[in-house]
C-alpha cells in the first residue's frame, strides 16, 4: 500500500480507478479467507462431549469444528500464538445467578483475629467500582475448585498485604468465599449470605520477605 | 454467481477511504489509554512476583503452547518466564506510551505494532483478569496493526500535509482491514446471540431479571420498573433481537441505521446500570466499521450549512503556504474557520470563539504560532 496514495498521484490518461480490487495483492485475497476461516472456527460455541451426550440439531456441526476443524494445527498455532484466540460467552448461555465475593480471615502471632477486605465492587463508591472490577473478575476464577492452583498464591499475596504490624507477623491467612442466589421471578429474594472458608495457609516467614514457595499446603 | 463473486470481490478488496479506521483509532487509543492509567493503581496485585498473579500462573491458565509439526510455537509474549520488575514495568509503560500514540496517529504503523506488542504480552502475562473489553481490544488491536490506520486523522497526515510531503485530497487506502473489523464484530454478536440461544432464561425471557439483582455488577442506580417484569422480558428479548440485527440487517444500507441506534441504546444502558468496564464504550466505536469513509465524509460536509453559525473569519498579515494551508483545513471538516489576508499582525485571541481551532485551543498559543509560521507575508 502506498501510504497517502491519492487520485492525483497519476496522469489522467494513465488513471485507473483507484477503488478498484484489483489494486489488492494476491497473498491478502488468500489471507483474508483463512483469516475469516479461522475465527469463525474458533469463536463457534463448543459442546460438552461426555458418555451422556446426545448431538441434536447443530451439535453435528459445533462437535465437528471443535474436534477437526479447531484442531487443524495451522489454525490452532496461529490463533494461539498471535493473540486472535477469542470467546464471547458473556452472560451465557444463561447469566450467572449467584453472586460472589471473598476475604480472607487473619490469625496474627499474639492470636489476634482480623478480617481483610479483598475488593468487593458493591461495597465501593461508585467512582471506584470500575477500575476495581478486575479483582471481581479475579475472585470469581480465582476460588473456584478447578483453580486450586491460584488459591497459594492468592492466600500468600494477602499475608504479604496484612504484614503491618512489628513483631507481629501473620502466621495463618484463611480464604472465604460469599455467595448469595438470586431467586427467579415471583421468588422471595434472600438478602443474607452462606459463607465458606475454602482454604487455609499457614504463612512462612520467608513469604512475608517476598519469597515465593512452590510447597502446596492441604 | 460471477456477479455475486465480484460483488464480493468489490466489498472486501475495493480501495476507500480510511476516515472511519482513522476515527477508530483515535477512539480505541483512548479507550486503551484509560485502561491502562485504571491498572496503574493496581500494577503490583497483578504484574509482581509478591502479588496476586506471579508469572508463573500464566501457563495454567493458558493452556499448552501451541504447536506446529514437532516445533513448538512461542504466543507474543515478551515476559515469558520474566520476573524482573524492570522489564515487566518497562512493557507496561511502553504500552502505556504507545496507546496515547495510537490515539494521536503519532508513529502510527510503529505506535499499533510496539502496543499490539505490549499489549499482547501483558494479556499473556496476566490472563486470569481479563474480560470481555480486553479481548475485543486485543483482537482489534490486531486489525489495527494491518490497516492504513495513519492514514487519515493522524498527526501523521497533518505533519505530512504541513510539510507537503502528502498530496491534498482524497486518501484510497485498501479495506479489508476494515472489513474484518466489521466482520469480526458480527460474529462476536453471531456467537452471544447463537449461545445465549442456547440459555433457557433467555429463551423464557428473565435473563435480565438476574443480571439485574447481581450486586456485584450495579452502577449506577436504575428505576424499579426497569428490573420487573414486563419490562425484563422486553430487555432480554430487545437483546437477542439487537444483536442479532448486528450480524444481519446491519449490512442492509436502509436499515443499518437504525439498528446501529439500538445497539447504541443497548450498549448505553449496560454502559449506565452494569459495571463492565469499557466493553459498550469499544463496541460502540467499533460501529465505525460499518460506514464507509465517503459517507462520513460526505455527511461533515451537509454538517456545514448547519453549523455556519459557528464559523468565524481570521485574518492574517499575508496569505498561507500550501501545506499548511491543508493542515488547518484537514483539522477543520467542518469548515467552520475560514482564513483571509487583511490584518497586520495574527490577532492574539483569535481561538477565541472559533469552534474549528478545536484541535489546537486545548494548547494556549499553539494555533496562533502555527499559524504565524505558516503564513508567507
Amino acid at each position: 500500500m502506498k501510504k497517502g496514495s491519492t487520485s492525483a498521484d497519476s496522469p489522467p490518461e494513465n488513471r485507473v480507478d483507484p477503488t478498484s480490487p484489483r489494486r489488492t495483492p494476491l497473498w491478502v485475497k488468500v489471507f483474508v479467507p483463512f483469516q475469516i476461516f479461522c475465527v469463525v472456527v474458533w469463536t463457534l460455541p463448543t459442546r460438552n462431549v461426555d458418555a451422556k451426550f446426545v448431538p441434536m440439531g447443530t451439535d453435528h456441526l459445533l462437535i465437528f469444528n471443535q474436534m477437526k476443524l479447531r484442531q487443524i494445527p495451522v489454525v490452532r498455532a496461529y490463533v494461539v500464538s498471535t493473540g486472535f484466540w477469542q470467546y464471547w460467552d458473556m452472560f451465557s448461555p444463561n447469566p450467572a445467578q449467584r453472586d460472589y465475593y471473598g476475604d480472607a480471615t487473619v490469625r496474627y502471632r499474639d492470636g489476634k483475629v482480623e478480617r481483610y477486605a479483598y475488593p468487593r465492587i458493591a461495597d465501593l463508591p461508585i467512582p471506584q467500582k470500575y477500575p476495581a472490577e478486575r479483582y471481581r473478575k479475579f475472585f470469581e476464577r480465582a476460588h473456584m475448585e478447578t483453580n486450586v492452583y491460584l488459591w497459594l498464591p492468592f492466600a500468600q499475596a494477602v499475608a504479604r498485604k496484612v504484614d503491618r504490624y512489628p513483631g507481629n507477623p501473620p502466621v495463618q491467612i484463611t480464604l472465604n468465599r460469599h455467595w448469595r442466589d438470586v431467586a427467579a421471578p415471583g421468588k422471595p429474594q434472600a438478602t443474607a449470605y452462606s459463607s465458606y472458608p475454602y482454604y487455609t495457609y499457614v504463612v512462612e516467614a520467608a513469604v512475608l520477605r517476598g519469597a515465593k514457595t512452590e510447597k502446596p499446603q492441604p | 454467481m460471477k456477479e455475486f463473486l465480484k460483488a464480493l470481490d468489490r466489498y472486501w478488496f475495493s480501495w476507500g477511504s480510511p476516515v472511519p479506521v482513522g476515527l477508530y483509532r483515535i477512539c480505541f487509543g483512548a479507550i486503551v489509554l484509560f485502561d491502562q492509567l485504571m491498572l496503574i493503581p493496581q500494577y503490583q496485585d497483578w504484574f509482581t512476583e509478591t502479588g496476586f498473579l506471579p508469572n508463573r500462573l500464566a501457563l495454567p491458565w493458558l493452556g499448552p503452547q501451541p504447536t506446529l509439526g514437532d516445533q513448538t510455537l512461542a504466543r507474543v509474549n515478551l515476559l515469558q518466564g520474566v520476573t524482573d520488575p524492570f522489564w515487566v514495568a518497562l512493557v507496561f509503560i511502553l504500552a502505556t506510551v504507545a496507546s496515547l500514540f495510537v490515539m494521536l496517529g503519532l508513529f502510527t504503523r510503529f505506535s499499533t505494532i510496539l502496543l499490539a506488542v505490549c499489549l499482547i504480552t501483558v494479556h499473556h502475562r496476566s490472563p486470569t483478569i481479563l474480560h470481555g473489553g480486553d479481548t475485543v481490544i486485543r483482537v482489534m488491536l490486531l486489525y489495527l496493526c494491518m490497516a492504513p490506520a495513519g492514514a487519515a486523522c493522524s498527526l501523521d497526515r497533518l505533519i505530512g500535509l504541513w510539510r507537503g510531503k502528502i498530496q491534498p485530497g482524497p486518501v484510497y487506502a485498501p479495506l479489508w482491514p476494515q472489513r474484518l473489523m466489521a466482520f469480526n464484530v458480527s460474529v462476536l454478536y453471531l456467537m452471544t446471540t447463537w449461545i445465549k440461544y442456547g440459555g433457557n432464561l433467555w429463551r423464557d425471557g428473565t435473563a435480565t431479571w438476574y443480571t439485574a439483582r447481581l450486586q456485584e455488577f450495579e452502577r449506577f442506580p436504575v428505576p424499579p420498573f426497569m428490573k420487573e417484569l414486563p419490562m425484563v422480558k422486553v430487555t432480554t428479548y430487545g437483546t437477542l433481537l439487537v444483536e442479532f440485527c448486528l450480524v444481519s440487517l446491519v449490512y442492509y444500507k436502509p436499515a443499518r441505521k437504525y439498528v446501529l441506534i439500538a445497539a447504541i441504546g443497548m450498549h448505553a444502558y449496560i454502559e449506565y446500570s452494569m459495571n463492565i468496564p469499557l466493553f459498550s464504550m469499544l463496541m460502540i466505536s467499533s460501529y465505525l466499521m460499518f460506514f464507509e469513509g465517503e459517507e462520513i465524509t460526505a455527511w461533515s460536509r451537509r454538517m456545514r450549512p448547519k453549523l455556519a453559525r459557528f464559523a468565524k473569519t481570521i485574518r492574517l498579515p499575508g496569505t498561507l503556504r500550501p501545506g499548511p494551508k491543508e493542515f488547518f483545513s484537514a483539522v477543520d471538516p467542518f469548515g467552520l474557520v475560514k482564513i483571509e489576508s487583511g490584518a497586520e499582525s495574527v490577532p492574539a485571541g483569535a481561538w477565541r470563539g472559533a469552534v474549528g481551532a478545536w484541535f489546537f485551543a486545548w494548547i494556549p498559543g499553539l494555533w496562533r504560532r502555527l499559524l504565524d509560521r505558516g503564513i508567507v507575508k
